[in-house]
């Protein structure tokens, strides 16, 4: 076992602990060779007993931009308090080439101040691009950081040979798939020790862009805690490996899922002026580079390889162009006919900013009273039964819904974020079971672009089709009958259009469903 | 005969790339190529991926040329000239940083967080450093060629661990650098 911390021994003893500091950071923060590759880092609040840790975000009353920031930090505390995975989490032309983006470095910095580490070498490293993109590590014996991108030409992906370099990055054990998260995440399905590698990986895969569009075939994503932001670029969704990461830790002190000691997080955004009861305080002062997360850590008590954040507090600097996000940046209007069920799908992402259940969403634009002048269903495909959703029933993103309104001239908003894509658990059986899905996007995709996660592997259309998972044809409701189409034979192409509702039919149960950006 | 004509086919070529060199001296002159300034500062962010470092050069005639990247909102080229005080002031600065060793303060960084580990058992992390580089002329440097001094969070560390002398030298020379680029006299002369 590498992972002995030595710390807490050490100070005891009053020897001098080989004590890197911030310089060998991992994938939790403080892991590496001094404080013990194996380190897991909890956010503040948790005691080693399990429950609900509940974390005040503070911004510093009277700090520059103290009434724009709200929105943003309000809206990244909801993000880590539903931990959802996603891809297409990066998007470009939907803010300034110029201006950088507020919630996406706060989005990046709060996993600091929650005990995550950069998935990549990073700057720390004292590497430049592309070798800082290899999976964090310790360098070594020799002291050198071992960077050889392997066969693929790609650093960062599961071929790097990186010498003698120790991995800090927990993966996946079957599949080192940093885009996919198993059911129970906890050391019977994550490791970071390279012997338990699947087949064919030299190293762990950390998620950054190039790897995961040229290796894993998913455009326009990567890791929130892979260290770099561009101007006009937002990243305000996490994937896969984010949520891991924070759903180990949660796991405890024994790191497994299911036991006494787990814990989740709730963050929440204090009250304008509050300065006492802060967990993590985030101000604006030039002493920031860009932004930072200054964390102080201790020992957990009975552990020999878990530490606490004790306090933390995040910078941004105010001489940057930061652009504030709106609680509704992404707004969509959909028109419903009058005595005619109607298909849709959410195009934004609610829930985050904005509410997210039926009375949310619908309830505050249609005429009438629900479930006597307009209701909405959905399909569970595993039991083969339309569900009529109660006004307190949330909707979401990935999902198609059937609408039915009494009413003339209605429309409702779908306001909130700008999306990403999420996984979409389906049921199959031999027949090709009818699944109804939503397009994801409040842009335009082809169906191609659709991915199946069957069990620890990431399928294609292409390749579900092929090894029968799912039929290729998907079909749209009209109005009065369905369109059939396969995105192939003359005819039957159509890009999948934002707040589409899709049928198709599944034919292995469990499998998901999730749709890349193209 | 023969000499005498290539004689002149020289002096024909000389005169025709002395047009060609005042030509170029012509157009030079729209954008003179920049001197090779004493002191240059450049800072980048560890967290911005793209775009070009703030930089803050100072020149031999006390002429300052101050960048901000296209990120930052006061985006552009500015200038302003130091008298002769001034600039003494921070050439002053420069060569008492000269001195720094990387390598060295390193160790000695390491050896007050060990120590302050030890004593208090608390562990001290700050993510996504600003990448700070001093490029000093010979003449500053003492030597013969330049010297390039690079540390991250220079001031921040400097306070952090103040013991350090020769941390707390490079920030005082940062912190001089960065005052030029909040000078009110600042010109704007390219967006």
């Amino acid at each position: 076992m590498i992972g002995a911390w030595p710390l807490v021994l050490w100070a005891a003893l009053g020897f001098a602990a080989a004590w890197s500091g911030s310089a060998r950071a991992g994938a939790y923060l403080f892991a590496g060779e001094a404080n013990g590759v194996d380190v897991i880092t909890h956010p503040r609040g948790y005691s080693g007993a399990g429950g609900t840790v509940v974390l005040n975000l503070c911004i510093e009353p009277g700090t520059p931009n103290e009434a724009a920031m709200r929105q943003s930090v309000a809206n990244v505390a909801a993000v880590y308090n539903r931990l959802r995975p996603t891809i297409g989490n990066l998007r470009t032309g939907l803010i300034g080439p110029t201006q950088v983006d507020f919630e996406s470095v706060a989005l990046h910095e709060l996993g600091h101040c929650l005990g995550l580490a950069h998935v990549n070498l990073a700057s720390e490293s004292g590497l430049s691009d592309p070798q800082a993109n290899s999976t964090q590590s310790t360098d070594g014996a020799d002291n050198t950081y071992d960077t050889d991108a392997g066969f693929d030409g790609f650093y960062g992906s599961g071929d790097d040979l990186r010498g003698d370099d120790v991995n800090l990055h927990w993966f996946r054990r079957d599949n080192d798939d940093p885009l996919t998260i198993a059911d129970t995440v906890d050391n019977t399905t994550y490791a970071r020790d390279t012997n338990l590698l699947p087949g064919g990986h030299s190293f762990a895969v950390n998620a950054d862009r190039d790897v995961v569009v040229n290796v894993l075939d998913t455009p326009d994503t990567e890791a929130v805690m892979q260290q770099g932001t561009y101007g006009g670029e937002i990243q305000r969704h996490l994937v896969a490996d984010d949520v891991a990461t924070i759903r180990y830790a949660q796991a405890g002190l024994d790191e497994v899922a299911g036991t006494g000691d787990d814990y989740t997080i709730e963050l929440r955004l204090a009250p304008q002026g509050t300065t006492s009861g802060c967990d993590i305080t985030l101000d604006m002062n030039n002493t920031a580079g860009l932004a930072f997360c200054a964390a102080r850590a201790a020992s957990l008590p009975g552990s020999t390889n878990h530490l606490v954040i004790t306090g933390a507090v995040m910078s941004f600097n105010p001489a940057y162009n930061w652009f504030f996000n709106t609680a509704g940046p992404c707004t969509a209007t959909l028109n419903v006919p009058q005595n005619r069920w109607m298909q849709f799908s959410l195009p934004c992402a609610v829930g985050i900013s904005t509410g997210a259940t039926v009375a949310d969403v619908l309830g505050d634009d249609l005429a009438g009273i629900y479930d006597q002048d307009w209701v909405v269903y959905r399909r569970d495909a595993g039991a083969q039964t339309y569900v009529k959703l109660a006004p307190t029933d949330v909707l979401d993103g990935g999902t198609g819904y059937w609408i039915y309104t009494t009413q003339a001239g209605q429309s409702f908003d779908v306001v909130g974020q700008y999306p990403a894509a999420p996984e979409v658990m389906l049921a199959g059986d031999g027949a090709g079971r009818p699944n109804l899905i939503g397009h994801p996007y409040d842009f335009s995709v082809s169906w191609v672009a659709a991915q199946f996660v069957v069990g620890s592997a990431v399928l294609s259309l292409d390749q579900a089709v092929s090894a029968g998972h799912v039929q290729r044809n998907y079909w749209i409701w009209n109005g009065t009958s369905y369109d059939a189409y396969d995105d192939q034979t003359p005819g039957m192409v159509r890009d999948l259009q934002p707040g589409d509702g899709i049928w198709i039919k599944v034919l292995t149960d469990g499998i998901r469903w999730r749709m890349r950006t193209g | 005969m023969c000499v005498l004509r290539s004689r002149l086919r020289w002096r024909a070529v000389c005169a025709l790339c002395a047009w060609l060199a005042g030509v170029s001296v012509g157009w030079a002159q729209v954008e003179p190529p920049e001197p090779r300034p004493l002191l240059e500062y450049r800072a980048r962010p560890q967290m911005l991926a793209d775009g070009e470092p703030f930089r803050v050069a100072v020149y031999p005639d006390g002429s300052v040329i101050v960048d901000y990247p296209a990120h930052m909102k006061k985006a552009g080229r500015y200038t302003l000239r130091l008298d002769r005080a001034g600039l003494a002031r921070i050439l002053d600065l420069a060569r008492r940083a000269a001195a720094f060793d990387a390598q060295a303060v390193r160790a000695q960084v390491e050896a007050l967080r060990r120590r302050h580990v030890e004593e208090t058992g608390v562990l001290r992390y700050r993510s996504d450093p600003l990448l700070e580089t001093f490029s000093l002329a010979p003449s500053l440097a003492g030597g013969a060629s330049e010297r390039v001094l690079t540390w991250p969070n220079v001031v921040q560390d400097a306070s952090e661990y103040g013991e350090i002398g020769a941390l707390r030298s490079l920030a005082d020379l940062q912190r001089a650098l960065r005052g030029l680029a909040e000078r009110p006299e600042l010109r704007r002369v390219r967006p």
